[in-house]
């Protein structure tokens, strides 16, 4: 009797894993390839030496000459030297997650794994990774000028509020794109 | 876009947590403790040459050597030489190494030159070597306890004629400045500096160059030529402390004995310790009330040194010299010589200890340590005779006891070389600091009691890979490099002088981890780790709404205007399950939090991201439910 009380159960928790995995199949394919993708993003971007050497080390070069354009457009007088954005009277660095890969990577992610035609998903990344970096590129000016006017909070906007911004405007991106792209050309 | 009510209330909720949570803890103060009081602290030795002004105390732990003083002067402070007082200090130099180590960067200036920056307050890093040439301005932005951090893998460098200044310091004389040194700091000629060095290995100050701040060294030794290092800071030099009275009174044995020290100067209270030397068995001293008190239980003369320490921590001592005469008035007894000649291995060796002051006949006795093997004493004739076998240094205590019981005693070093007629070659230090995996390493090697030049080599077992020794003078050699391999390694140096006598040590690193050492350009992302995963979450949050179903109506102002009952393109929350599983989540993840002691950042960025994890996990067991 008890042998057969076990297998009931036991047949029982199965059907639930079984009905749990049938009804959300499409999220938890989602899911699981939202944190494949971004892990391999992450490997390549962020741990690879080569790459980190190679591509992202150059891009933040890059980023920091257009910080330094833009804030010289309006007149504070920065100079870029590598990582490095400095004027007489401050100096900031863009160090490694400043520089926005981190969250183009998770963007990416949404939209790769999100089971939308390629052509969609292609117009997903043309539009939000540049867009992503933009908004890095104005958070990174302000948060130029928060820490030369206003030093003794410039910590707090730089931990609390430039982060929580590019979190929400991405995530917002990605709304914006599953509404008018990917949920239009969903596949099967 | 537009958005209905049912989405705004995840916006809202998210928007409002992300207040909560931050990126990363707030700059501490540093604590140098009783540090605080030295201007020059070094591992090994402090030498100098000319005529350096160092305000502060100075001192040497474990290290013993101190030399150039004079022409070198120590104002504010006395000279500690591997005392209870220096030991403190070494201690609470790590303390204070390890706490800056902890903090988290706020600018990696990896490969940039010091020079003509001017920095605000904050954490400053560079994965392996600084360099200042010119003037670094430190802008304190009027605020008096501005703290500027300098973590530095490995060497800070400064060229002749640099400087730094602090601007706007506010109040006071801000130097609230520390850098952190992986390896050795050398200050060029002429160098004015600001800032407390604590520096893993050597501080080398080169002719003229000046620190506001300390020069603290950890392991290795400090350089100085015709230097001024100043304490500055909110803490002042420290006042000279004295230890009365000049003498003690001598007791005997069975008699009580109560005497109390006590100290001026400083800042009471003070506490008082035995920083040298030994009492007379049976007193103890009070730490508190500096009374010296109890029933001496064995005669002698006894030799010690009293050290106050004040409130702000600064030291100041008297050695003192008690006599305890015996039972029946027991006198002083002296044993002779002082110190005995070395010993060659193979070769017969004969030295006699005598005793005066007693009355005659006197027995010797070994009370502690050992002889060389090979060596006996006779304990009648006090001889020490026979044929040393074996090379090293031993130390050892002969005990004389006259006819009237009342003993006398004196420590011996007696010396054997490894090869018969060459001196007795020391390799020091005696022990190594542990390397660390990927992080640049820099030792110094001394041999001493030879004649150089020596040569060094691993004369058994191997260097950590990545590690090597070169020779650098006639006397040092350094272990330097990067160690690449986690592991325990056992190796013996062994210096050979210009006339083929060797010395020899063994040293023992344990190097904990492995694998390949860490990427470079790495810095603390400004999106945080918690950001990261919220992010993460966030995006698959709202992907997972969409492909549940609810995508449609929430996105679309005409859809939710729809009503809301075609299953699967216009499902609503479930509240009250939304309402459970966040309780669930948030009490599962509070739980661990609690037990894992979690520190404030963590828990908030925890339960801020358990409320989207939780928001997750509701359209999942609603989807299977509504199955």
């Amino acid at each position: 009797m008890e042998r057969v009380a076990v297998e009931q159960m036991s047949m029982l928790a199965t059907g639930r894993i079984s009905d749990f995995w049938r009804a959300n199949r499409k999220q938890l394919r989602f899911q699981g390839l939202f944190v494949l993708i971004f892990g391999g993003c992450y490997l390549l971007f962020g741990v690879l030496p080569r790459v980190r050497l190679g591509v992202v080390n150059p891009y933040t070069e890059f980023l920091t000459r257009a910080v330094a354009a833009v804030i010289n457009l309006l007149g504070a007088g920065a100079t870029a030297s590598g990582a490095l954005v400095h004027s007489p009277r401050y100096s900031m660095e863009i160090a490694m997650g400043c520089d926005g890969v981190e969250a183009s990577c998770l963007y990416l992610a949404g939209v790769v794994a999100f089971p939308a035609s390629w052509r969609a998903r292609w117009i997903g990344l043309a539009i939000g990774v540049p867009l992503i970096q933009a908004i890095n590129l104005i958070r990174l000016v302000g948060l130029y000028y928060v820490g030369m006017y206003l030093p003794s909070v410039a910590e707090q906007i730089h931990d609390y509020v430039a982060q929580t911004i590019v979190i929400l405007l991405a995530t917002a991106i990605l709304i914006f794109w599953l509404e008018r792209f990917g949920t239009r050309n969903q596949r099967a | 876009m537009t958005f209905n009510r049912k989405y705004l209330t995840l916006w809202a909720s998210v928007a409002v947590a992300f207040f909560f949570y931050g990126a990363s803890p707030a700059l501490a103060q540093i604590s140098l403790g009783t540090a605080d009081s030295f201007g020059v602290l070094a591992g090994s030795t402090v030498t100098n040459t000319g005529p350096t002004s160092v305000t502060g105390n100075l001192g040497v732990s474990p290290g013993t050597a101190v030399t150039g003083f004079p022409p070198g002067t120590v104002t504010g402070g006395t000279i500690h030489l591997n005392d209870a007082v220096a030991a403190q200090a070494q201690s609470d130099v790590t303390t204070a190494y390890n706490a800056i180590l902890g903090t988290s960067c706020n600018v990696d200036l990896t490969g940039q030159n010091l020079g003509g920056l001017t920095l605000t307050p904050g954490v400053y890093c560079f994965s392996s070597s600084a360099q200042l040439t010119g003037t670094l301005t430190l802008n304190a932005l009027g605020n008096p306890n501005a703290l500027f951090i300098f973590k530095i893998g490995s060497s800070l460098t400064t060229a002749s004629g640099s400087s730094i200044v602090v601007i706007n310091p506010g109040s006071g004389s801000n130097c609230n400045v520390f850098w952190q040194v992986g390896s050795s700091a050398t200050l060029g000629t002429g160098t004015s500096f600001i800032g407390n060095i604590l520096a893993l290995s050597s501080i080398t100050l080169t002719t003229g160059a000046n620190i506001s701040g300390r020069a603290l060294a950890r392991n290795g030794a400090v350089t100085m030529d015709s230097n001024n290092v100043a304490i500055c800071g909110p803490t002042s030099p420290c006042p000279i402390i004295t230890v009365n009275p000049s003498t003690l009174p001598n007791g005997a044995i069975g008699s009580p004995y109560s005497q109390t020290v006590s100290a001026v100067g400083g800042t009471a209270p003070y506490t008082f310790t035995l920083s040298s030397g030994a009492l007379p068995n049976g007193l103890t001293l009070n730490s508190s009330s500096g009374v010296i008190s109890g029933t001496p239980t064995a005669a002698g003369t006894f030799n010690f040194t009293i050290t106050a320490t004040d409130a702000n921590g600064c030291p100041g001592s008297r050695p003192y010299s008690i006599g305890i005469a015996g039972p029946g008035g027991c006198p002083v007894i002296t044993v002779n010589p002082a110190t005995l000649p070395p010993g060659v291995i193979g070769t017969p060796y004969s030295q006699t200890v005598s005793a005066t002051g007693g009355t005659a006949p006197y027995t010797f006795a070994l009370t502690s340590g050992t002889l060389p093997p090979g060596l006996t004493l006779n304990t009648t004739t006090g001889v020490i005779s026979g044929t040393p076998t074996t090379s090293g240094q031993y130390t050892f205590t002969i005990t004389a006891t006259d006819a009237n019981s009342c003993p006398g005693s004196r420590t011996y070093s007696i010396v054997i070389p490894v090869v018969p007629g060459c001196p007795f070659i020391t390799v020091s230090p005696a022990t190594l600091p542990t390397p660390v995996l990927g992080v640049p390493y820099n030792q110094t090697i001394t041999a001493s009691g030879g004649t150089p030049p020596y040569t060094f080599t691993v004369s058994s077992g191997a260097l950590p890979p990545g590690l090597n020794l070169n020779p650098t003078s006639g006397t040092t050699a350094v272990i330097s490099g990067t160690p690449t391999t986690g592991g325990t390694f056992n190796f013996t140096i062994t210096a050979t002088d210009a006339n083929g006598c060797p010395g020899s040590r063994t040293y023992t690193f344990v190097i904990p981890g492995g694998g390949p050492p860490p990427p470079p350009g790495g810095a603390v992302p400004t999106l945080s780790e918690w950001g990261a995963i919220m992010m993460a979450l966030l995006l698959i949050a709202v992907g997972s709404f969409v492909l549940a179903g609810y995508g449609k109506a929430a996105m679309s102002l005409a859809a939710a205007a729809a009503p809301a009952s075609s299953h699967g393109a216009r499902k609503s929350l479930d509240w009250k399950l939304l309402a459970r599983t966040t309780i669930c989540v948030e009490a599962a993840i509070a739980l661990s939090l609690i037990a894992l002691s979690a520190n404030a950042v963590d828990i908030l960025g925890a339960l801020t991201s358990g409320l989207v994890f939780a928001f997750i996990l509701h359209m999942l067991i609603d989807g299977a439910r509504r199955r």
